[in-house]
């Protein structure tokens, strides 16, 4: 078994396939791991889906990742609880500054959000807002608005 | 130095130690709403020893009267926090400090959480990295509740007390050693009534490594205070706080009063009442009832105790429930009307089926967790080290008839992907496990245990594949497709588990089925395994993504038209079931699936008992499905067991969950038809059908969102012959009521032929209907349905000829109701109409309605009096009277066929233009005219004939003719 110093090794090394294999057998979980789990299945789905970066093209190095991931799940919050233009914005900027992908906001959106149809909806008018109607990330939100409302409502979300 | 208090100014204290999340914190208190008059201040402290010295720098450094000292990932969400706050604490001067999240009591080691969640009280959204939850403990009472101690993400003061740094040195237990800080100052610590959370905790993992120790802290310096809020202390209270109350519900709950080890709150429970649980065991507990320990209580005679006379002789008015009932209703203020409880039969008495404790075998081990074997991990396997994606699992016994039916619905999937098949045998002998192995199957043996679980996490035990779906061999797959495409696509890598649609068939003749979501696919982790001896349940770690497959599977398993088949399948259910139930007395779950079992087969009101436990134990456990599902239940099941009770109760349970717009349509539209089959008002059946349709046309405003909510009811808005029943419901309360073009308005919806359940109802709408009305309809009504609704019309003339001054209005419907029924209908219809008549009522109808002018007149007239006769008949015991009203039976029916048969008719046996009873008749008649005539042996020989060719004509009158012969023979 890999101890967690040695899965953050190979994390700066850019074994992501030894990372996720060292995680199957971690047992005692904590913050960092558990996000770096997280971010390890959405490096696979920007892999499968074809994306022009990764999370890991931002850092290797996981105290880095630990904060990008919290921020960009912070700002995203921003949405779903009204805050400011100007706050909203904010979270823009970082996440085109720091390429951060749709499937990222995704994976946020469905595990890390409350109001997830709320989210989708204002990812989607933010990008129409920044990047025109034909925004490539409007329409992936939009179809994960689709998703999200196929699988339960907003209410039943929050239960 | 002192400084001055400044009443309108409100801190925020952050200790913190990360700069991202400071600063989104900051942001929410920000953009909170700062009441007119009021300011605001923040202050974090940076890399603080611990959180005490850093709350009491930060306290002391501000001048605010109100602090609300909070962790740097806690996020205000609550715009007006900061007035709903202000109004608490000026609402009462005692209340020292409130928090989100808090405990009612404790437990005896003095941790919040150590026994449970079911202690706490409040609620909060929580981030957890991994996954996202509402965590609602136990809404607080409006405007708040009192507690013990509350949780430190977010405590808010209006009185400063110096926090603990003499004893607290680290970050834990700060926060309950705050808590009874000021409950010993004498002020009230609560939790807020929240509507929604006013915060989200954004929280990690717990770091614990320092807890065992400042936990050993809290207990050494408060253990003595804290005690009074444990279950031990509060059963130690002598006196139980009734000074203000006059009217008392108490229960004795002795050990071993109940096989349902609970004393089950009230379900609807009164105010200025005391709610008193008398009891000699230590552990019981219950936010609802008032405990009152009593040590060496005699279990044979508990009410002669001395403390309960004495507790119980303060109050005005004291109730009492027993371990096994329920209080359900607001009873108190018309007592006389209706008995306030609910008897929930104990699982012995259960209707058929046996509840043995010793053949109890538990799943629980001395901690209370479910038991099961860790499933194993592989490597080497191309599916992170597993063989196959998939396994499926069928537990089979003994199912040779539809077996490969199951499994030829399982072979695509078999076909399509690396799949394996894993069949359990519990025990077959009938040839099913020869049909499994032609299907590839890997055959792991079971030996049956009464544990359908059980069964299935030997299945998940020997999978190798890394997800895993459950099957039963009485269901089968309409088509697989969104499953393949599942793992083909390589969906199953972005969830945790995925569902499909199960068909649930009720008749094998008909399309008629219950749809439900089942959860049967999941991802293999050491964890998964199932719990439940016969209904089982998927248990998945965490909060898992859940994803609808487009797969529909049919089951077979409540057919209704094989009736022993379901009572076979009720008894083995149930009898498996009651062991669930007792393991685990406060499992809504097994309750509700018990309460089910009965109600399927037709046990509506013991169901009713277990369905109303299941409440009361949402009361005591809040659990966001199965409370609404066992009050919809209720309110679905109470149709059947229609009773004054349950529907003065139905509208408060309507109230107290949240239903659907398609739920609510359901319910108004069962109180309707309720109200109208119990003679309620007719405007109060409107107002419920008025509802009913409100509700439908929201309903088909957005009916993909309301069926996505739940399926219960669905057939009020979507089934067009329900529907058309709505109407007739309507159109009855409006004949009922006088209001004839209100019945128009409804009647313009209803096509008799589609009439389906309610056709008491729309027969007697249209007999109460004006003249014109009545006319109108009835000419819509054919002759076949007046046949095929004879007793409607029987039951409802019967009901209506008894009103005042409805005599002439039936009299004449009934002349136009015979003629359009067929001569052979008449004497059924005027049988069926005599047996429920007065005689009185029927000697009259029968006069006004004589007429022998035609054939058929004359005919329905001798049925009329035939039916009198009839009807004097079976009422007479004495022989001579009996053949006094025989003789006059006769004559008249000898009379008519004389009239309008010929005689070659009548001795012709063969014609079926005369009945046997006809022929007979005449017979005896033309027999007894002989006897007048004549004695002599000619004679006789001919009256002998007569009467044989009677008796074979209608062996009915064997009785009479046998008596008759008698008489012959003794004069001779």
């Amino acid at each position: 078994m890999q101890t967690e110093e040695n899965i953050y090794e190979l994390l700066k090394q850019g074994e992501i396939i030894k990372v996720e294999e060292a995680l199957a057998s971690v047992q005692a979980w904590n913050e960092k791991l558990i996000i770096l789990n997280r971010l390890v299945k959405i490096f696979h789905t920007e892999v499968e889906s074809g994306s022009e970066y990764t999370v890991f093209d931002y850092s290797v190095n996981m105290d880095v990742l630990a904060e990008h991931f919290t921020k960009v799940k912070l700002m995203l919050r921003r949405i779903e609880f009204d805050m400011p233009k100007e706050a909203i914005n904010e979270f823009y900027d970082y996440c085109e500054k720091n390429k951060v992908s749709v499937y990222m906001l995704a994976s946020m959106v469905l595990i890390n959000t409350f109001y997830k149809e709320k989210v989708c909806k204002g990812l989607i008018d933010l990008y129409k807002e920044k990047k025109g109607q034909k925004s490539g990330e409007a329409e992936y939100f939009a179809n994960l608005l689709k998703y999200i409302r196929e699988k339960k409502s907003d209410d039943n979300e929050c239960k | 130095m002192t400084m001055n208090v400044n009443n309108k100014k409100i801190c925020f204290i952050i200790c913190t130690n990360d700069e991202t999340l400071l600063k989104e914190c900051i942001l929410y208190i920000n953009q909170l709403e700062v009441p007119c008059g009021y300011e605001t201040e923040i202050l974090s402290i940076k890399d603080a020893d611990s959180m005490t010295s850093g709350y009491n720098s930060a306290m002391k450094m501000s001048d605010a009267k109100y602090k609300v000292y909070l962790h740097q990932d806690v996020l205000i969400i609550e715009k007006d926090f900061i007035g709903k706050i202000l109004d608490i604490f000026n609402s009462n001067k005692n209340i020292g400090m409130l928090g989100m999240v808090g405990n009612r009591t404790i437990a005896a080691d003095g941790c919040p959480w150590s026994d449970g969640m079911h202690r706490r009280v409040g609620e909060v959204y929580a981030d957890i990295i991994k996954q996202n939850c509402y965590s609602l403990f136990s809404k607080a009472e409006k405007p708040y509740e009192d507690v013990v101690v509350i949780d430190g993400l977010l405590m808010a003061t209006q009185y400063d007390l110096p926090w603990r740094e003499d004893l607290f040195k680290g970050w834990d237990f700060y926060d309950c050693s705050q808590s009874l800080e000021f409950i010993k100052a004498g002020y009230k610590v609560v939790v807020p009534y929240m509507e929604k959370p006013w915060c989200l905790h954004d929280n990690d993992i717990l770091n614990m490594v320092n807890y065992k120790k400042w936990h050993s802290v809290f207990r050494q310096e408060y253990e003595n205070i804290y005690y009074k809020w444990t279950d031990n202390g509060k059963n130690d209270q002598n006196n139980v706080d009734v000074s203000n109350m006059k009217k008392a519900v108490y229960q004795i709950f002795t050990n071993g009063s109940s096989l349902l080890n609970f004393p089950y709150p009230p379900v609807f429970k009164e105010e200025n009442t005391d709610y008193i649980c008398f009891t000699d065991m230590k552990d019981v507990f219950s936010h609802y009832w008032k405990i009152k320990y009593i040590e060496n209580l005699d279990n044979e005679k508990p009410e002669e105790n001395e403390t309960i006379k004495n507790i119980l002789s303060d109050y005005d008015k004291v109730y009492e429930i027993k371990p096994n009932q329920i209080i359900v209703e607001k009873i108190f203020e018309k007592e006389n009307e209706y008995p306030p409880m609910i008897d929930v039969l104990p699982l012995d008495k259960l209707p058929n089926v046996k509840f043995d404790l010793s053949k109890l075998v538990p799943t629980k081990n001395e901690k209370g967790e479910y038991v099961y074997k860790k499933n194993p991990v592989y490597t080497g396997g191309k599916y992170e080290g597993r063989e196959y994606v998939l396994t499926i699992g069928v537990p089979v016994s003994n199912q040779i008839e539809t077996i490969d039916r199951c499994l030829s619905g399982i072979k695509p999937l078999l076909d399509n992907l690396d799949a394996e098949l894993v069949v359990v045998d519990t025990g077959s002998t009938d040839g099913t496990i020869e049909v499994c192995k032609k299907y590839g199957a890997r055959i792991v043996e079971f030996p049956w245990c009464d544990n359908m679980s059980a069964a299935r996490n030997t299945g998940i035990y020997n999978a190798k594949g890394l997800w895993y779906m459950s099957i039963d061999d009485d269901e089968w797959f309409e088509n697989v497709d969104g499953i393949i495409d599942f793992f083909k696509k390589g969906l199953y890598k972005k969830c945790d588990a995925a569902g499909y649609t199960q068909k649930n068939r009720l008749y094998k003749s008909a399309d008629v089925f219950t749809e439900n979501f089942a959860i049967r696919v999941a991802k293999i982790t050491p964890d998964l395994h199932f719990e439940g001896r016969i209904h089982d349940c998927l248990t998945i770690e965490g909060n898992p993504i859940v994803l609808p497959l487009n797969a529909v599977a049919n089951h077979e398993g409540f057919m209704r038209e094989d009736e022993k088949k379901l009572n076979k399948k009720y008894r083995r259910n149930t009898s498996i079931l009651l062991y669930d139930v007792y393991e685990y007395p406060a499992h809504p779950r097994y309750n509700y699936q018990l309460a089910n079992e009965m109600a399927n087969i037709g046990y509506f009101n013991e169901a009713l008992g277990y369905f109303f436990r299941g409440i009361a134990i949402d009361m005591e456990y809040p659990d966001a499905y199965f409370g609404r599902q066992h009050a919809t239940s209720i309110l679905s099941t109470f149709y059947h067991a229609t009773s004054e009770r349950l529907f003065s109760m139905s509208k408060m349970l309507m109230s107290k969950y949240k239903f659907t717009d398609v739920e609510m349509a359901y319910f108004y539209y069962n109180l309707a038809d309720v109200g109208l089959r119990c003679s309620h008002a007719p405007e109060e059946v409107l107002e419920n059908y008025k509802k009913y349709v409100e509700y439908k046309n929201k309903y088909d405003k957005n009916p993909i969102g309301n069926e996505m909510k739940a399926f219960t009811g669905t057939h009020v808005c979507k089934n067009p012959a329900a529907i058309t029943d709505g109407h007739v419901i309507a159109f009855c309360a409006y004949c009922k009521l006088g209001d004839m073009e209100g019945a128009i308005a409804e009647l313009n919806y209803i096509k008799p032929d589609e009439v389906f359940n309610e056709t008491y109802f729309f027969v007697e709408g249209v007999l109460r209907a004006d003249d014109e009305l009545f006319e109108k309809v009835f000419d819509m009504i054919s002759a076949i349905q007046c046949e095929m609704w004879m007793n409607e019309f029987v039951y409802q003339f019967s009901k209506i000829l008894l009103e005042e001054n409805m005599f002439e209005l039936c009299k004449e419907r009934i002349s136009l109701y015979l003629q359009k029924l067929s001569i052979k209908s008449t004497d059924t219809f005027v049988e069926r109409l005599w047996e429920k008549l007065q005689t009185g009522t029927a000697e009259k109808l029968k006069k006004s309605i004589l007429d022998d002018s035609t054939m058929d007149k004359g005919l329905q007239t001798l049925y009329f009096e035939n039916a009198v006769i009839r009807k004097c008949l079976s009422d007479k015991s004495d022989m001579d009277v009996h053949m006094d009203v025989f003789f006059k039976y006769v004559q008249k029916t000898g009379i008519f066929a004389e009239r309008y048969y010929s005689i070659n008719v009548l001795n012709d046996d063969s014609d079926m233009a005369v009945s046997g009873e006809i022929r007979a008749a005449y017979d005896i008649y033309t027999a007894m005219k002989y006897m007048d005539d004549s004695t002599s042996g000619q004679i006789i020989g001919q009256i002998v004939g007569r009467l044989r060719h009677a008796l074979k004509s209608f062996p009915g009158f064997k009785k009479e003719i046998s008596l008759i012969l008698d008489t012959i023979k003794s004069t001779m």
